[in-house]
């Protein structure tokens, strides 16, 4: 028997068993800002925890993006408001709905222009899931923690789509009180930096823009006020 | 036995081990969804037209009306195209994404498990869990679930009702 077929099988063994392991792209995207700074604002009314609780639950959520994507990209919490719907309107919202979806904890609705994101907003169905915050005390059937299931919406509204490896923050199911998805992993982090900046070490390539962020076109922002309390897309 | 029959069965027990880690991927309660669902069918996308129009909460949203060629009929009434309605799509150079909706074109075969909807044509059951979307191997696109699997689990859950 040759040296050859010997190295040929053994390599053949080593792939098996993820020794060497072939490089595997299970992230996909679908659009991308044309900004590094995003703002979104927070309508934190829901059935199960307090506002301040889901607000700060929800900021977690986006700081899983911010702090461990390796890019320069930043969601920024704007503000709370009063919105009970969504709709294209170049205001980024997430909201809590008194509404059982199935077995659906969340829908992100992403607004691209070829290929540009121009609007996210997220929709937590809150009828059929009993939610909680931090990392423990979350039991029963239908529970979820909301800086897991919030780190998985704001992958989508990156402009990530599902991943097919199980643990990634970006895979599409989530188990009773997960912690998993607040923790990104490599899939992850691949995807979001196949978008955006990958930031050198100890700093980024490009900081991040300041202020209220733009629109993909690079004007501000409207917001129509300095802080968007008690407006109403209704 | 020699060295290379060795490293070559371990190398196929290993092959193995794998192909089963990589069939663990996102759950795919087949039955209940058939049971739940009024027609499963599998279809080919010949037509799909977009339009903004409010849904039952107030979201302002570009839905898809989707024209499908039933190629198979698993659960229901048979007919021959259907047409369904998901949340998502484009109008004009306008795109919508709907994370939980997998974006349906022209000429994409799917099994869809169907509701009627109050609104005329039909909606998928349970959302996006009511599309999966076929690759060319007539398996679910992004797992190990084949289209025969699938007509075996309908087939079971028909016969239990």
């Amino acid at each position: 028997m040759s040296r050859t077929r010997i190295l040929a099988a053994a390599l053949t063994a080593a792939v098996a068993i993820g020794v060497i392991s072939p490089k595997v792209i299970a992230y996909a995207t679908y659009a991308k800002w044309g900004t590094l700074s995003v703002d979104f604002y927070i309508n934190p009314v829901n059935a199960d925890v307090t506002q301040a609780a889901a607000t700060a639950a929800l900021q977690a959520g986006m700081n899983v993006w911010n702090t461990q994507s390796g890019t320069a990209f930043r969601f920024n919490y704007a503000g709370r408001v009063d919105d009970t719907t969504t709709s294209y309107d170049n205001r980024n919202v997430i909201l809590f709905r008194n509404v059982n979806n199935g077995s659906t904890i969340a829908s992100t609705y992403a607004w691209s222009t070829n290929g540009v994101l121009v609007d996210s907003d997220t929709v937590f169905w809150d009828g059929g899931f009993a939610f909680f915050t931090g990392s423990s005390g979350c039991g029963g059937g239908g529970a979820a923690y909301i800086e897991d299931v919030a780190a998985h919406e704001f992958g989508h509204a990156l402009g990530l789509q599902h991943s097919t490896v199980p643990d990634a923050t970006m895979a599409p199911s989530y188990s009773t009180c997960s912690q998993t998805q607040r923790t990104l992993e490599a899939d992850d982090i691949a995807a979001v930096q196949s978008l955006y900046f990958k930031t050198e070490a100890g700093g980024a390539t490009q900081p991040p823009t300041s202020g209220g962020g733009t629109s993909a076109d690079g004007t501000p922002r409207q917001h129509g006020s300095s802080t968007a309390r008690g407006r109403s897309k209704r | 036995m020699s060295v290379m029959r060795t490293l070559f069965a371990v190398s196929l027990v290993c092959l193995g081990a794998a192909t089963a880690s990589a069939s663990v991927g996102p759950e795919v309660d087949i039955a209940t969804r058939a049971k739940g669902a009024k027609n499963v069918v599998v279809v080919t996308v010949v037509d799909m037209q977009s339009t903004f129009d409010v849904n039952e909460y107030g979201d302002r949203l570009i839905v898809s009306h989707a024209l499908l060629q039933v190629d198979e009929t698993m659960k229901g009434a048979r007919e021959q195209v259907v047409t369904v309605t998901v949340e998502g799509g484009t109008v004009g150079d306008l795109t919508l994404e709907v994370s939980d909706m997998p974006m349906m074109v022209k000429g994409d075969r799917a099994v869809m498990f169907l509701d009627a909807s109050n609104r005329g044509g039909y909606v998928p059951h349970g959302r996006g869990l009511g599309v999966l979307k076929l690759d060319s191997g007539n398996r679910v696109a992004g797992t190990s679930l084949t289209l025969d699997e699938i007509r075996n689990i309908v087939a079971q859950g028909a016969g239990n009702e």
